[in-house]
């Protein structure tokens, strides 16, 4: 990302964003709520287009080659957006197909991420039956059907009980270990902590600070995340 | 990456994204009663009811006749006429409270007929006799409309009789005649009703089947948060609405078809009870060219119902802006009253109403070249505008962003 910045009117909901996230880890973009993660996330997938900078993704520009970008990236959007009279074997197969999975082939995607995700005794069921850990739990699916190699994931813990939780966790970190980059959003400073190599903080649309656990704790001049991450906003409203 | 891809053709998307759509609309009730069971069933029910409660032989107007002239001969005469009159049910009797037998719904038409009425006429002085009726009750002013009519026959052949005696004939009395000639396609009354009521259906179906799709579709969309993982989708806006128009379109042709068929029943239904036959009834060789202006309609009115159903928040304010569009409907029905031929045919030209009033011409026989090319010339580039701004309204970040 260089120099990414998205306006609406005079809103300046991401400010001259720089940052670059190496290939095949879990990167944490870390800030309070409204401060701009999801703007980030929807830019990079091309829902938005910044207002100036630009980013790439996969080596493909998000302004000039839109398309080369959708078709390298899972995303898991803050709201599920699942369609609740489809069933969740329905809802993959469209999501598989048009990303260009058909045949048997698709079939066996389906039936693998289903199983792995523990859905697969209720793939015949309409999704607005799923509670809302299995509705996310397919969401992932989703943005997994045709093997991303990297995956935009908003805030994918939000509101699930303990076991979801704990699933969705072990599942990112296995996506982790197959090489695959994640871009994880969260004000979860646990989650952030076991799961991201590397993270960055984001406050007000600005890019606060970026590096590993202990390059954040030394530049807050603290220890444990939860507390750098407090200094650092905190700085931040009176730096403003 | 391990699996393996190959980018789908546009065809295949707009294909796999309105098979989507369509097995999600299939599980929707409220869809499915409103694209496929109401056009197929409204108007057989309508045009059945109508014919029968509008069917004099059916229905026909109960009358009570109070005869206060016992054996006089006017009174004999006009009281056989009543009951010989087809669409009236008379009951006579010598005496009778008429307004509480009126009033309390029993008969729609009272008619008294007064002591000395045969002499007061025969004597020159005249008779007159009274009539009473709701006028609330609309089967009441036939029935005052038949009896009148007897009244006026019994007058006619009374002033006959007596100007004959006279020696005054008819001609005598009315020397100057009057003949009417119809000119022009249009030669009853059936098929003027046809060709006003056919079409404004037609069109008013090919809006109402996608009606609730369209609402639902993408702004039920942005309310249901799910446009956001389409639109991170590989397929362009463009691809994505092409497939969900598709839906919305070929859902508009079905309810189309079915209200054709319906109608064709009900009108079938209207010109059997009401003895109107030959006059309500439609050649099946004007129905692929009526098929095919249907078929521009239901692009035109889909394209439209997807940019409101684009623009609107939610579900609730894409039923505010595209529920007043029914109106649009009936603005060709009261048209068609007010503008002669001439300037109906420059009315067929209006984007989106005027298909009716082509349609309408087509069923008579008096579209001209000219009116037919202005009218789809007018209407292709409504849909491309219409289809345009749709696309350019998916695109749009402020548009898509209208949540709420």
């Amino acid at each position: 990302m260089q120099g990414l910045t998205k306006k609406f009117g005079d809103k300046v909901a991401v400010d001259n964003f720089t940052l670059e996230i190496p290939t095949g880890i879990v990167f944490g973009l870390l800030g309070p709520n409204g401060a701009g993660k999801t703007t980030v996330v929807r830019m990079l997938s091309t829902i938005l287009k910044p207002t100036s900078g630009t980013a790439t993704v996969n080596g493909y520009d998000i302004l000039g080659q839109p398309g080369l970008v959708r078709q390298s990236i899972g995303v898991l959007p803050e709201d599920t957006g699942l369609y609740d009279r489809l069933t969740a074997v329905e809802t993959l197969r469209f999501y598989g197909g048009v990303q260009g999975l058909s045949g048997p082939e698709l079939d066996e995607r389906i039936e693998k991420l289903l199983k792995l995700l523990e859905l697969f005794d209720r793939r015949n069921d309409r999704t607005a039956k799923y509670s809302r850990g299995m509705r996310q739990k397919l969401a992932l699916a989703r943005a997994l059907i045709h093997d991303p190699p990297v995956l935009l994931l908003d805030e994918p813990t939000l509101g699930l009980d303990v076991m979801s939780t704990h699933a969705i966790r072990d599942y990112v970190k296995g996506i982790a270990k197959e090489g695959k980059t994640v871009l994880l959003n969260t004000n979860n400073m646990y989650e952030a902590q076991m799961l991201c190599e590397r993270m960055a903080l984001i406050n007000n649309g600005a890019l606060r600070a970026s590096g590993t656990v202990t390059d954040l704790e030394s530049l807050a001049k603290t220890k444990g995340l939860e507390e750098v991450f407090i200094n650092l906003v905190r700085s931040d409203v009176s730096v403003a | 990456m391990s699996v393996s891809r190959k980018s789908p053709s546009r065809a295949r998307v707009v294909w796999l994204v309105a098979k989507k759509e369509f097995v999600d609309l299939a599980r929707d009730r409220r869809t499915l009663i409103t694209a496929l069971v109401v056009p197929l069933l409204a108007f057989p029910l309508l045009f059945g009811v109508e014919g029968y409660f509008g069917n004099p032989t059916s229905n026909p107007s109960p009358v009570v006749v109070a005869n206060l002239d016992q054996n006089g001969n006017y009174s004999s005469a006009l009281t056989q006429s009543l009951l010989g009159t087809n669409g009236l049910a008379v009951s006579v009797q010598n005496s009778a409270n008429l307004t509480s037998l009126v009033e309390g719904g029993k008969y729609d038409v009272g008619v008294l007929i007064p002591s000395g009425f045969s002499s007061s006429i025969q004597s020159g002085a005249g008779g007159k006799v009274t009539v009473q009726y709701d006028p609330s009750n609309p089967r009441a002013a036939e029935g005052v409309a038949l009896v009148s009519a007897d009244v006026e026959k019994l007058s006619a052949q009374a002033a006959a009789s007596k100007l004959l005696s006279k020696g005054i004939t008819g001609s005598d009395l009315n020397p100057i005649g009057m003949t009417i000639d119809l000119v022009g396609k249009v030669q009853s009354n059936g098929q003027l009703l046809i060709a006003s009521l056919f079409p404004s259906f037609l069109t008013y179906f090919t809006f109402l089947g996608a009606f609730y799709f369209m609402v639902d579709d993408i702004a039920g969309e942005k309310e249901r948060r799910s446009l956001e993982a389409l639109f991170t989708l590989p397929p362009t806006r463009t691809t994505i609405f092409l497939g969900k128009y598709t839906d919305a379109f070929i859902l508009s042709m079905i309810t189309s078809g079915l209200g054709l068929v319906g109608t064709v029943i009900g009108l079938d239904e209207l010109s059997g009870a009401s003895g109107a036959t030959g006059g309500v009834s439609l050649p099946l060789s004007l129905f692929p060219e009526i098929f095919g202006i249907i078929a521009l309609a239901g692009l035109s009115m889909c394209a439209l119902g997807f940019c409101i159903s684009t623009f609107a928040k939610n579900i609730r304010e894409a039923q505010q802006y595209l529920s007043p569009i029914f109106f649009v409907f009936f603005i060709p029905l009261y048209v068609e009253f007010a503008l002669p031929p001439s300037q109906l045919a420059e009315f067929a030209s209006v984007p989106l109403v005027g298909y009716t009033i082509l349609i309408r011409d087509i069923i008579l026989g008096t579209a001209g070249v000219q009116e037919i090319a202005l009218s789809l010339a007018s209407n292709v580039v409504t849909l491309l505008v219409l289809l345009w701004l749709g696309i350019r309204l998916l695109s749009s970040e402020r548009v898509i962003l209208r949540t709420g």
